[in-house]
């Protein structure tokens, strides 16, 4: 770690310390799930949120790794990140890195305020693992675009400002290849023919939404970086989806709740269980810092990034069942139960989605495949 | 760490020609491959981290993990990264560094009321002329291993893991934090066993290419696809883990007696540690899974990586004696705890 990565993780820890103080486990334990927009603004406001975005554009100009560290910490923490995670994550540094200046202009600085919410319209009905299948399609007419057709599973939607959207512009017959005629669109939520709906999920929540485009107008200045690149720019894009902590401290929360709760056993099973699990934090942590190592250094961690998805989703699914195995109760979400009681149920009803948001395992096993020199091309992707 | 590739490349290229298949066999059924020695000596494998007016190379501890990593890959049957670990503790203990093949005893001395104890198991005991063992009462020991009356005995790999009996006042002793010996050297093998799944890896990679069933390559089935990529995924992540904790070394140095105990790499090692050591199983499931029985035949090498990985995943500490030891850490440390510690080290 550098001096500033390390007096930046120290600073942004007393941040943390004074803004999560008294929040319970149960809240915690919801990491990049948790939605608090006025927590979101008192980040951007403190310094903490774009931080390798250029300063011109109200960025921090700071390295990956000092952005990989503020992204640690929160995780850790558990602080409710969610308003603005897949903005700083991602749809910052995309727009960043293909938007016109205009585009960086409204966006940027106002995203590094903590000011702004992003959705990631890639899933479709039709279009998961296999995401060049999507139908949505952006029509080119005089000024700009007619979008016909519906984006899934598309988190925060309905909270959101703004989409980041990959739709086809060359219609799926006329394009030359099966990642040809893609493009990627700012869509401004607020826009007509845009009606989104919420799709629960198996918790209960509702985060999901289907958002059905009719007719829908997106002037040409939407369109981010080049008409018919935008497969190659989506590619770009999910190797950071996939890259950062995320990956493997969702479930953090658990494994200090475990720790706390266990303090002091002298039964050898605890020790055993709980150690292994120390280790693979430490394991996925290396691999982590390996990649944002790679991303710092202008390489494309897309293999290795797929190796910390796959291994981390493991360790974090593994958790809730360890967890089981050590302490003898019974989840619940009820409100009047006990903390540790309800982090589990939490974690429990979410884990299952671990292997599948950002790329299913089983993509990530071929982009690995494919590393290893088995196989060619590529085609497939993620979720969120 | 700019240099670690090339010291490791000189390592390769001097011991690749020189650890062939019938040296290998050979070794298998009990000779010393000396000339493999020699080798090692000459390019200064043990003397890798000393200092250059002791013949040393003055490696850091990062390119000295990547020098181990290619001594696991290469099966080098012959006590090197012994050697070099005894001497990197030596030097941290101001023991002298005397001529001759060295080796450790991976476990701490326990003397008896004859002022005698048992070295157990101890790698290539009977051709070694130097042992380094930890001592009762936190120090480390250096001793002749000539005269001494060496039961052979052989690992799971046909390596020799030698017994014997010594005075313990044979022992010329310095103070080195207890423990130290036995982390260091369950990171050495869980380096050698990084570098030994690398070579399964290569190997179940060129059989999936050249092996036809069904009327094509083996690596055209998804389902061999997704072995192998689980195979990658477990070196990938031992090879993460181990870099980390050598790194770790890099920063914190080794533990010295009597100075107050901060962040140091053990930690790391005994992560890097547990982490490859449960890893064994998948790496040489998968690796033998892929080969059939190809895989089982003596004239094939794979046997000589699989075995070894399942030889020195139980050396230097089980993964569950090392987990309980981190467990039972976590545990007096706390959750709160729990995140400092790990970001300490490479904070540092």
């Amino acid at each position: 770690m550098t001096v500033a990565a390390v007096q930046l993780r120290r600073r942004f820890r007393r941040f943390l310390a004074a803004e999560i103080e008294g929040l319970a486990a149960f809240d915690r334990a919801a990491s990049w799930d948790g939605f608090d927009p006025a927590f979101s603004r008192r980040m951007g406001e403190a310094g903490f949120i774009g931080l390798a975005l250029p300063r011109e554009w109200g960025g921090h100009g700071r390295s990956a790794l000092e952005r990989y560290v503020v992204f640690e910490e929160a995780l850790v923490a558990g602080a409710p990140v969610g308003f603005h995670w897949f903005a700083d994550r991602q749809s910052g540094p995309l727009i960043a890195r293909y938007g016109t200046d205009a585009q960086k202009r409204a966006i940027l600085p106002a995203l590094c305020r903590g000011e702004l919410c992003f959705c990631i319209g890639m899933s479709e009905p039709g279009a998961g693992s296999d995401l060049a299948a999507l139908r949505t399609e952006a029509r080119p007419v005089a000024g700009g675009f007619v979008v016909n057709g519906t984006k899934l599973w598309t988190t925060n939607a309905h909270r959101a400002h703004y989409m980041i959207a990959l739709m086809r512009t060359t219609p799926r017959g006329e394009a030359d290849g099966r990642h040809a005629g893609f493009s990627q669109f700012l869509v401004d939520l607020k826009s007509p023919g845009i009606r989104i709906r919420p799709v629960r999920d198996l918790y209960g929540r509702e985060h999901f939404n289907e958002v059905t485009f009719t007719d829908c107008f997106l002037p040409a200045d939407s369109v981010i970086g080049r008409v018919g690149a935008g497969w190659a720019q989506v590619t770009a894009e999910l190797a950071l989806e996939r890259s950062g902590p995320e990956r493997y401290l969702s479930c953090h929360v658990l494994l200090t709740e475990l720790l706390r709760r266990l303090r002091g056993s002298r039964d050898a099973r605890v020790r055993v269980a709980l150690g292994r699990a120390v280790a693979e934090l430490i394991t996925l942590r290396a691999l982590s810092l390996g990649v944002a190592a790679q991303l710092a250094a202008g390489e494309d961690p897309q293999l290795a990034a797929a190796v910390v998805k796959d291994l981390g989703a493991r360790f974090e699914q593994s958790l809730p069942a360890l967890a089981q195995d050590l302490v003898a109760v019974t989840p619940t979400l009820d409100a009047q139960a006990g903390d540790f009681r309800r982090v589990l149920a939490s974690l429990m009803l979410v884990v299952p989605s671990f292997s599948l948001r950002g790329g299913s395992v089983e993509v990530l096993r071929g982009i690995i495949a494919r590393g290893l020199g088995l196989r060619a091309g590529g085609g497939e992707r993620d979720g969120q | 760490m700019a240099s670690d590739g090339l010291l490791r490349e000189a390592v390769d290229r001097a011991l690749r020609p020189a650890i062939t298949p019938a040296v290998l066999a050979a070794a298998d059924g009990g000779a010393f491959p000396r000339a493999v020695w020699d080798v090692c000596a000459d390019v200064g494998v043990d003397r890798l981290t000393l200092p250059a007016d002791a013949g040393g190379a003055e490696a850091s501890p990062g390119e000295a993990g990547a020098v181990i990593r290619t001594l696991g890959a290469l099966q080098a049957p012959v006590p090197a990264v012994e050697a070099l670990v005894a001497r990197l503790l030596l030097a941290a203990a101001g023991l002298p560094q005397f001529d001759g093949v060295m080796t450790l005893v991976p476990a701490p001395l326990v003397a008896g009321a004859d002022r005698r104890a048992e070295l157990a198991d101890v790698p290539w005991g009977h051709v070694a002329d130097w042992l380094v063992a930890e001592l009762p009462g936190g120090s480390l020991g250096l001793a002749p291993a000539r005269g001494l009356e060496w039961r052979p005995g052989r690992n799971v790999a046909g390596e020799p893991r030698d017994t014997a009996v010594i005075e313990v006042a044979a022992f010329e002793r310095a103070p080195l934090p207890a423990g130290t010996l036995g982390w260091l050297g369950a990171l050495a093998r869980a380096t050698q066993i990084g570098g030994a799944g690398a070579a399964i890896l290569d190997l179940a990679v060129a059989h999936a290419a050249s092996r036809e069933q069904f009327g094509r390559p083996l690596l055209r089935f998804q389902v061999i696809q997704h072995q192998l990529a689980l195979l990658a995924e477990a070196v990938a992540a031992i090879d993460a883990v181990n870099a980390a904790a050598w790194q770790a070394l890099e920063v914190h140095g080794l533990p010295r007696a009597g100075r107050r105990r901060g962040a140091d790499a053990s930690l790391y090692a005994i992560a890097a540690r547990i982490s490859a050591a449960d890893r064994v199983e998948a790496i040489t499931a998968i690796g033998h899974q892929v080969h059939g029985a190809m895989g089982f035949a003596a004239e094939y090498p794979l046997h000589h990586a699989t075995r070894r990985l399942w030889a020195w995943r139980a050396e230097f500490g089980t993964a569950a004696e090392w987990a309980a030891q981190l467990g039972a850490r976590a545990l007096a440390r706390g959750g709160d705890r729990l995140w400092h510690d790990i970001t300490a080290v490479t904070d540092a």
